[in-house]
């Protein structure tokens, strides 16, 4: 609940004049469409009465037939301001919304990103900031405005008619409110969590039986992995079974609200005519107003049955967009100092430990078995995780500490696992935000032995593909070693960065990054015999 | 196409008795609304007697119209539950049956909320659907039996209300349509950066991305509120007709209960009873069309989950042998031949020579990438149908028959590592469900991998990531030779079991797989690592044969 009003705080700030104005326009909306069938109400009775005393000729017809048709029009104009005003304030905090999004995964530290791209944290976030239009649109906008218009034809029906006529209108359809509020407010919360947290295991374990078919056929688990999906979709549907019932029971008790306004506001009206304490046409009118308030009701079912959802998720995405972290710190590079230096580093408690430096020009392989701590140490030397065995610095720093821009300006990394973002290949090498003419950036796919797919493709303007998808393994390797050495950096790290192509292409590639930084450190992780002839020296590990 | 997939695309099923319900709820109105104008009639005239009996007929009907409203969702709500399991089902029954399909993260998302989207459709849609085609017509007929020129304000002011709601709903659909694609774009791009932000990390350009996707999220705001607004123009027609019926019904019914119009009726001058009446059906005359602008968003995403659904259901793709369930295993198998064998892909047939493998034999199948030599494993397996030749166990043919019992005995290492979710353990067990700790330590170390799990943040009891986050690529596929040890299978089919591995272990791997040999098991190697290869018995390669008509 709390992360609801954090949510719609800010989409109120994001906007507030036009939610303000929007707000308004709601109410008008409903006591215009209230005021129309009441005015309409109260004057063909009042014509009805006149017609039959003979004194239609002295009736004032224009004011009252004028005023139903300002009403007609006046609703219809406020209604389209009033969903202009606050769609437009609603979607402007959304993707304010997203931004601070991935501003606040930016700087998650490194398992937090592992985990995000293995699992399905993404598709959930998405889809949650999608559920939260409706914070503002379907539960705060109506509901307040709803409250409102209930208030506003108490008072003015108090002043036309009596306190009895008034109460007997407003009362059963603002008691009908209170109990669904009361009944299934908070327990609506409980259905749409467990009903989100199903949906998830239906999508993961359904994924998991299509992703792994031919292993789950082979060991005969198949029809276990098909019970399991069921079980969690049938857990689904009885969470959706219970969230359609509370949604059911809202508008079970809203309409009874409404009808018993409508029978109580005939029985005490008429009562008060047939005791002469009130006029026909004023009875009319309270009868219609009660019709026309039950419309300001109607949101109510469908906010209750997506309160649950958007709690749900605004609770996430305030904690996402919340979790901005500090830049790490402000350890300083002394330039006298080693670039590289690994002092006493263990992947293990129990291992060797390994103690080496690194200079300008020089380049090292780090060679070990799969396992043996090379992607560890590179991520480490990266400012990614701080060693738990030993020491690493940059320039003299620990990278972990160091500023994250500076950090960035001097160190490339080139990760095991290297994702490319759809764009051009020139946008590909100025991601960071470095200019660029197109001879360096040709020289730059040059060095990496890409000229040839360059040209192939149709040069620099040519899309790489979602997501690199149109390129091999191995060229999609190229293009992100072409992007790391874009910023020129003084120390170079890549991880396996051969895998995936034969020899000659690995040999024309390390040559060519070497050429294209000839001052700068570089470190390579790699299990290959044929990279080792490239390096000064080769660091086992372990 | 198009036509193709509307004529065999499913329709959302319909109920009978809640229809009817909901039908007869809003004609109750009519009931209601004779009630009150009797009321008003009664006391114009001063004649105002019975009025509790009166109140509590309104309130019986008002009642009874809550009810039937709570009965016929009652009846809609079990039948998307229904409706959404049983393509749940569907799918999934057909889809564990095929070898390969669409992506598994497309096929999950279908049956995971895709299919969910079906529920408001069938809850909110469909009522309103329902009332918009029965509701109007009546009142129009009741309107026009009372007053001829109130009859023709219903008909003016909702002019053709099939082609009125027609617009609204092509408009409402476009632009939902439209939107959903923008918004759709958006979310891409933030996921695309989510995936890559490790890249944009170490590049330092999380600034300048950020700054874009800014810009992006801003445009793409702007041009979805371009498209609102013509949505808002269509529905506000709507309104503003709605609106304008009730008031011009109201000026009428005045008017000629003045005295000052003499027309509209069928002779004798509009009496109060009818102008009142009339006056209260005029707003249900709208209603209907309204409940159903506001539920064309619901309409719009069934109908494309259920064009995705005829597309998946025509979408042709191969079954497995057998029905990939647990099976007695066969008889240790001592002999696998194969004769003529000839596999469909795509639109090319691979064709294999003649082998025949014992047990204690090794077969290479070599090759280079995307010649064949996964798609064999996979027809071994049972997992393919062969077009042509035959896969022979023990002298028994390969049938749906002989399938079960015959995967019930065999090892598997595929050649890309998927862990279902669960420990590692748990995926150890895959083919051995009651294996104990003991037995599943002892597989991890004949492959080789038993430090690297043991140095996991759990040890055994890890979760892995799908693609098996915190371990190398070579040390996940070595897991999956360990779950294909433990599975205890006398046949082992193994897909490039020393891909991605340092030589060193690749050494190891290649002599543990040597001693399985010798202990008396069969194997099946897909590879292209020529020390593996030349460590077998046997050795064939795939030829592409032709391209298949």
């Amino acid at each position: 609940m709390r992360a609801m009003w954090f949510i719609l705080r800010r989409t109120v700030a994001s906007a507030p004049k036009s939610i303000i104005a929007g707000a308004l326009l709601t109410v008008a909306v409903l006591l215009m469409g209230v005021a129309l069938l009441g005015v309409s109400g109260w004057f063909i009775t009042a014509a009805g009465i006149a017609g039959l005393a003979g004194s239609g000729v002295l009736f004032d017809v224009f004011r009252p037939s004028a005023g139903v048709r300002f009403l007609a029009i006046g609703r219809t104009a406020a209604r389209y301001g009033e969903r202009v005003v606050t769609h437009e304030a609603t979607l402007r905090a959304l993707a304010a919304l997203r931004v601070d999004l991935l501003a606040g995964l930016m700087t998650r530290p490194l398992r937090g990103i592992e985990r995000l791209r293995a699992g399905s944290a993404l598709n959930r976030m998405v889809a949650d900031v999608d559920a939260l239009d409706g914070v503002l649109l379907r539960l705060a906008l109506p509901l307040g405005a709803g409250v409102l218009t209930q208030l506003a034809a108490l008072w003015v029906l108090v002043w036309l008619t009596s306190w009895p006529v008034a109460l007997a209108v407003v009362a059963p359809q603002i008691a009908a409110v209170v109990v669904v509020v009361a009944m299934f407010g908070r327990a609506g919360l409980k259905p749409a969590t467990r009903a989100e947290r199903a949906l998830q295991a239906v999508r993961k374990r359904a994924y998991d039986l299509f992703a792994a078919r031919a292993d789950l056929t082979v060991y005969g688990a198949m029809g276990r992995q098909r019970d399991h999906v069921m079980s969690a979709a049938r857990r689904l549907d009885d969470a959706q079974d219970k969230q359609d019932r509370i949604e059911r029971g809202t508008r079970l008790l809203t309409s009874l609200g409404v009808q018993t306004s409508l029978a109580l506001s005939v029985y005490v009206g008429f009562t008060a005519v047939a005791e002469r304490a009130l006029s026909a046409p004023l009875a009319m009118m309270a009868v219609l107003v009660a019709l026309a308030l039950g419309e300001s009701l109607m949101p109510l079912a469908r906010a209750v049955s997506e309160l649950g959802r958007m709690a749900d998720a605004a609770r996430r995405v305030q904690r996402d967009v919340m979790a901005v972290a500090p830049d790490p710190g402000a350890a300083q590079a002394d330039l006298s100092a080693p670039m590289i230096e690994v002092r006493d580093w263990r992947l293990r408690g129990d291992d060797a430990p390994i103690s080496f430096t690194v200079g300008a020009g020089e380049t090292v392989i780090l060679s070990a078995a799969s396992g043996g701590g090379k992607t560890t140490l590179l991520g480490q030397l990266a400012g990614l995780a701080a060693p738990t065995h030993g020491a690493v610095r940059i320039y003299g720093a620990a990278p972990d500490k160091m500023p994250e821009a500076v950090l960035r300006d001097m160190l490339g990394y080139v990760p095991q696992r290297t994702v490319l973002l759809s764009g051009t290949f020139a946008e590909t090498l100025t991601l960071a935000g470095g200019e660029m003419d197109n001879a360096a950036m040709q020289s730059l796919y040059g060095s990496v032995d890409l000229s040839q797919l360059l040209v192939a493709r149709g040069g620099l303007d040519a899309p790489v593909g979602v997501a690199g998808d149109t390129l091999s393994g191995g060229q999609r390797r190229r293009v992100a070693i072409a992007r790391a050495i874009s910023c020129k950096p003084m120390i170079l790290l890549m991880d396996e960065p051969t895998e995936g192509m034969d020899q000659a292409t690995a040999k024309a590639v390390l040559e060519g990054v070497r050429k294209a930084l000839p001052e700068a450190a570089i470190v390579i992780a790699s299990h290959r015999q044929s990279d080792r002839r490239f390096a000064d020296r080769v660091i086992p590990l372990r | 196409m198009t036509r193709k997939t509307k004529t065999s695309a499913a329709k959302l099923p319909r109920d009978p008795a809640a229809e009817a319900a909901l039908v007869l709820s809003s004609l109750l109105w009519l009931g209601q609304a004779a009630l009150i104008a009797s009321c008003v009639a009664g006391a114009i005239a001063g004649d105002l007697a019975g009025l509790l009996p009166l109140g509590a007929g309104l309130l019986a009907l008002g009642g009874m119209r809550a009810g039937l409203d709570f009965f016929a969702s009652g009846r809609l709500s079990a039948m998307a539950r229904r409706t959404v399991a049983a393509y749940r089902t569907e799918v999934l029954n057909t889809e564990s049956r095929r070898h390969q399909s669409q992506s598994p993260a497309v096929l999950a998302g279908l049956l995971a909320e895709k299919l969910e989207m079906l529920r408001p459709a069938i809850l909110r849609y469909g009522p309103a659907g329902l009332r918009v085609r029965t509701v109007p017509l009546v009142l129009l007929v009741v309107a026009f039996w009372q007053s001829w020129a109130a009859g023709l304000i219903l008909l003016v002011a909702g002019p053709l209300i099939p082609l009125f709601s027609a617009l609204v709903g092509m408009a409402a659909q476009q632009a939902s349509a439209r939107q959903l694609d923008q918004m759709a774009s958006l979310g891409t791009m933030l996921s695309e950066r989510v995936s890559a932000l490790l890249d944009l990390r170490v590049l330092g350009a999380q600034t300048r991305v950020l700054d874009q996707f800014r810009t992006s999220a801003d445009t793409l705001r702007k041009r979805t509120m371009e498209v609102l607004r013509i949505a808002f123009l269509t529905s506000t027609v709507l309104e503003l007709f709605s609106s304008l019926g009730v008031a011009m019904m109201a000026v009428y019914v005045g008017f000629s209960l003045l005295g000052e119009i003499g027309f509209g009726t069928w002779g004798a001058p509009l009496s109060i009873w009818s102008g009142v009446f009339l006056l209260l059906i005029a707003p249900d005359f709208f209603a209907p069309l309204r409940e159903m602008s506001a539920a064309w968003h619901d309409r719009a995403s069934a109908n494309a989950v259920l064009a995705e659904l005829a597309q998946w259901r025509e979408a042709q793709a191969d079954t497995i042998l057998g029905n990939a369930d647990a099976a007695k295993p066969a008889a240790a198998a001592s002999e696998l031949s194969l004769k003529g064998v000839r596999i469909r892909r795509g639109d090319q047939i691979i064709s294999y020579p003649d082998v025949t493998v014992a047990a204690g034999q090794a077969l290479a199948v070599s090759g280079a990438s995307g010649a064949g030599k996964s798609t064999l494993l996979a027809a071994i397996a049972g997992l393919l149908p062969v077009a042509g030749g035959q896969v022979v166990v023990n002298g028994t043919l390969l049938t749906d028959e002989t399938a079960d019992a015959w995967r019930a005995g065999l090892g598997w290492m595929p050649q890309s590592p998927h862990f279902l979710e669960g420990s590692v353990l748990a995926n150890l067990r895959l083919g051995a469900p009651d294996a104990d700790r003991s037995a599943a330590m002892r597989a991890l170390e004949d492959a080789g991998v038993a430090a690297q799990v043991v140095a996991l943040p759990k040890g055994l009891g890890t979760s892995l990531g799908t693609s098996g986050a915190g371990l190398s690529g070579g040390e996940a596929r070595r897991i999956t030779l360990a779950r294909a040890l433990l599975a205890g299978g006398k046949v082992l089919l193994v897909d490039e079991p020393t891909a991605d591995l340092d030589e060193e272990t690749a050494q190891a791997v290649r002599q543990h797989l040597q001693g399985l040999r010798a202990s008396g098991a069969m194997l099946v190697i897909a590879s292209h690592d020529p020390a593996l290869i030349a460590a077998c018995d046997l050795q064939i390669a795939p030829e592409l044969a032709e391209a298949a008509a």
